[in-house]
C-alpha cells in the first residue's frame, strides 16, 4: 500500500487515529475501477457475511475477488481487507472485528470528497465495539491526477454494496451508518443550512429506530440542530442511495444515512468528548 | 325463523355495519394515539418537526440569555400531564412568572400571567398539530404562543411556574429571540424558508407567498426567530426533552387540516 493520507486530529484522538492512517491510499494510485458482476457480487456478499459472522472461511472468497488480509495497529481482533499495493481498482477498504460488542458498521463512501468522514469512521470504529467498517479506495470524482473515479453511494454492483448486504445478513438487527458531509451554504432551506446533522434511512418513512438515534443525538449535541428527513427538512434524504435501496429490498431496517456539516465534522475530529457523544448514541442505537 | 327474529337480525346487522364504519373512521387513529407513541412512525402521523424543549424546575426559575439585548421574545409553552388526566374536560390552568433582567443583572420588570391549556385528548381530537414525547410517559397538553415585551432592552429572561393544576407533571418551554437582518437579508431568509413555513407566514395574507411583492416578502422575512438555550446544566437546572410535532395522517387524507395551529 502506498503513502498514507494526512490525518488531522488533536489530543488523545491523534494517537488513535494516527494508527489507522495507513488505511487510506492516496487516490492517484488508483489503476482503474472494478465493479462486480452477479457472481462476484454474490460471492462477495456471502464472504463478507461469513467473516462478519465470525467464520474465517469467508476470507478465501474475498481473496478470489482481489483482496488481501492484514491487521490494523491498535485494533485487536481486527482484519483489514484491502487490495494489494499497486493494484488498487477502487474495490474499497474494509475492517472486520471478530470480537465486536456493537452490531454496528461504520462506512464512508466519499472519503476524500466529504472531508474528514474517512477519518471520523476510523476513529469511531476504534473507539466503539463496532463490528465492521468500510471506505472507498478510489476518488468520488475524476481529477487531472486520477481519471479513475467511482461514486460508491450510487453503485449497486460493487463490493461496497456486497459488504452492506453481508453485514445485514450477519447482523440482521444491526446498524449500518453511512457518513457523509454537506456544505450548509449550498443548502436550499434555512433549516438544512443551519443543521449540524441530517439523518435519513433513505426513505420517506423514518423508522422508530432512526428517531431513537436522532433523539439521542439531539440531546447530546444541543443546541446544534439534528434534523430528520423528511419531517425536519426536505433535503438530503438519500432516496437514491444504492446501499439504502439494496438493504431495504433485503428487509433490513438498520440503514442510517448521516450527513454532517463541515463545522461539526471538524469539531468531531478535534474534540474527543464530542466524538464520544456520537459514539455513545451510535452504540445505543445498534444495541 | 320468526318475523321478529328476522327484524332483530336486520337491526343487529345494521348496528354491526354502523359500528364497523365508526370503528374504521375513528378507532384506528385513536387506537394509534392510545398505544405507545414511541412506535409512532410515518404510518400513523406525519412528523412535521422535532425540537428541544426545556422543563422548568419546581421552585426555581430558569434563565434564558439572549445573544444581544432584546425588547421582544417569543415563548412556546405547554404543560406535560399524567395519563390519568389526559381527557380532563376543563383542561389545565397554570401560572408563569416572567422576569426581565438587564446586562448588569438588575431586574427590569416582573410579569405574572395565568394560562389555560386544553387536554391532550382535546388537542388530538381537534386534528391540528399534535405534540408528544416518544420516550416519556407524560402527555402534552395545548401549547401557548406568547409574544412578550420588555420595557427596556434585556439580556436575560427568567421563567418561573406557580399555581399549577393537579395532574400537571411539568411545564416545558422554548424561548426565541428575533433574528436581526440587515438590508435585503430578510428577503433571502424568506426565500430560503420551506414551502410550509412560507405558507404559514403568509396565511393572514389574501395572496399566496409567490404572489407577494418583494417588499412584503422582505417584511415577512423579518418575522424569523432563533431558539435560545437556558442557563445551567441538563439534569441539574432543567430537563431537556425532544418534543415531536405531527399531523394525523387520517386528518390529512380527509383534507381538512388547518395549519393554523403550527408554530
Amino acid at each position: 500500500m502506498s503513502l498514507a493520507k494526512p490525518i488531522l486530529a488533536g489530543g488523545a484522538a491523534a494517537a488513535i487515529i494516527a494508527g489507522a492512517a495507513y488505511l487510506f491510499p492516496v487516490f492517484d494510485s488508483v489503476k482503474g475501477v472494478t465493479r462486480a458482476d452477479d457472481a462476484e457480487f454474490a460471492l462477495g456478499t456471502s464472504a463478507f457475511a461469513a467473516l462478519i459472522g465470525g467464520e474465517t472461511g469467508g476470507l478465501a472468497g474475498l481473496e478470489k475477488l482481489g483482496f488481501g488480509a492484514g491487521t490494523l495497529a491498535g485494533a485487536d481482533h481486527t482484519m483489514l481487507l484491502s487490495e494489494a499495493e499497486g493494484e488498487c481498482a477502487g474495490r474499497g477498504i474494509y475492517l472486520i472485528r471478530s470480537q465486536a460488542t456493537d452490531k454496528l458498521a461504520l462506512t464512508a463512501p466519499h472519503r476524500g470528497s466529504d472531508r474528514h468522514t474517512g477519518t471520523l469512521a476510523s476513529a469511531l470504529f476504534l473507539e466503539t465495539g463496532a463490528q465492521a467498517a468500510a471506505w472507498n479506495s478510489g476518488p468520488r470524482r475524476a481529477t487531472s491526477k486520477c481519471e479513475h473515479a467511482i461514486d460508491l453511494a450510487r453503485e449497486r454492483n460493487h463490493l461496497f454494496s456486497a459488504f452492506a448486504l453481508g453485514f445485514a445478513e450477519a447482523a440482521p438487527d444491526g446498524l449500518i451508518v453511512q457518513l457523509h458531509g454537506f456544505d450548509g451554504d449550498r443548502r436550499e432551506s434555512l433549516a438544512a443550512r443551519e443543521a449540524g446533522i441530517i439523518l435519513s434511512n433513505g426513505s420517506e418513512a423514518p423508522s422508530a429506530r432512526l428517531l431513537d438515534l436522532a433523539d439521542c443525538l439531539s440531546l447530546a449535541f444541543a443546541p446544534i440542530p439534528v434534523l430528520v428527513y423528511p419531517g425536519d427538512t426536505g433535503e438530503l434524504g438519500a432516496l437514491s442511495n444504492a446501499q439504502g435501496q439494496l438493504l431495504r429490498e433485503a428487509g433490513f431496517d438498520g440503514f442510517v444515512h448521516m450527513e454532517i456539516s463541515a463545522e461539526l465534522r471538524a469539531a468531531l475530529i478535534e474534540d474527543d468528548a464530542l466524538r464520544g457523544k456520537l459514539a455513545t448514541c451510535l452504540a445505543e442505537a445498534a444495541a | 325463523m320468526s318475523l321478529s327474529m328476522l327484524a332483530k337480525s336486520l337491526i343487529f346487522a345494521l348496528l354491526a355495519l354502523t359500528s364497523g364504519w365508526v370503528g374504521r373512521e375513528y378507532a384506528i387513529p385513536v387506537a394509534n394515539y392510545l398505544t405507545d407513541v414511541r412506535d409512532i412512525t410515518a404510518r400513523d402521523a406525519r412528523i412535521s418537526k422535532r425540537s428541544i424543549a426545556y422543563r422548568i424546575p419546581d421552585q426555581a426559575p430558569l434563565g434564558f440569555v439572549f445573544s444581544q439585548p432584546v425588547t421582544l421574545a417569543k415563548i412556546l409553552v405547554h404543560p406535560a400531564v399524567s395519563e390519568d388526566v389526559r381527557d380532563l374536560e376543563q383542561g389545565f390552568v397554570y401560572g408563569i412568572r416572567l422576569r426581565w433582567i438587564d446586562a448588569n443583572g438588575e431586574e427590569i420588570s416582573v410579569h405574572d400571567t395565568y394560562l389555560q391549556a386544553d387536554s391532550p385528548d382535546t388537542v388530538f381530537a381537534s386534528g391540528e398539530v399534535w405534540r408528544f414525547f416518544r420516550t416519556r410517559p407524560e402527555l402534552v397538553a395545548e401549547q401557548d404562543n406568547l409574544l412578550v415585551e420588555s420595557p427596556e432592552p434585556a439580556a436575560q429572561l427568567e421563567i418561573e411556574v406557580f399555581d399549577i393544576d393537579r395532574g400537571i407533571i411539568g411545564i416545558d418551554v422554548r424561548v426565541f429571540e428575533q433574528r436581526i437582518y440587515l438590508g435585503a437579508q430578510s428577503l433571502s431568509a424568506f426565500r430560503r424558508l420551506s414551502e410550509e413555513s412560507r405558507d404559514l407566514l403568509t396565511q393572514p395574507n389574501a395572496f399566496p407567498a409567490d404572489m407577494l411583492t418583494q417588499q412584503e416578502q422582505l417584511n415577512l422575512g423579518r418575522n424569523h426567530w432563533r431558539a435560545v438555550g437556558p442557563l445551567g446544566l441538563d439534569g441539574r437546572d432543567y430537563t431537556m426533552l425532544v418534543l415531536y410535532e405531527a399531523l394525523r395522517e387520517d386528518v390529512m387524507q380527509d383534507g381538512v387540516f388547518d395549519s393554523g395551529g403550527a408554530q
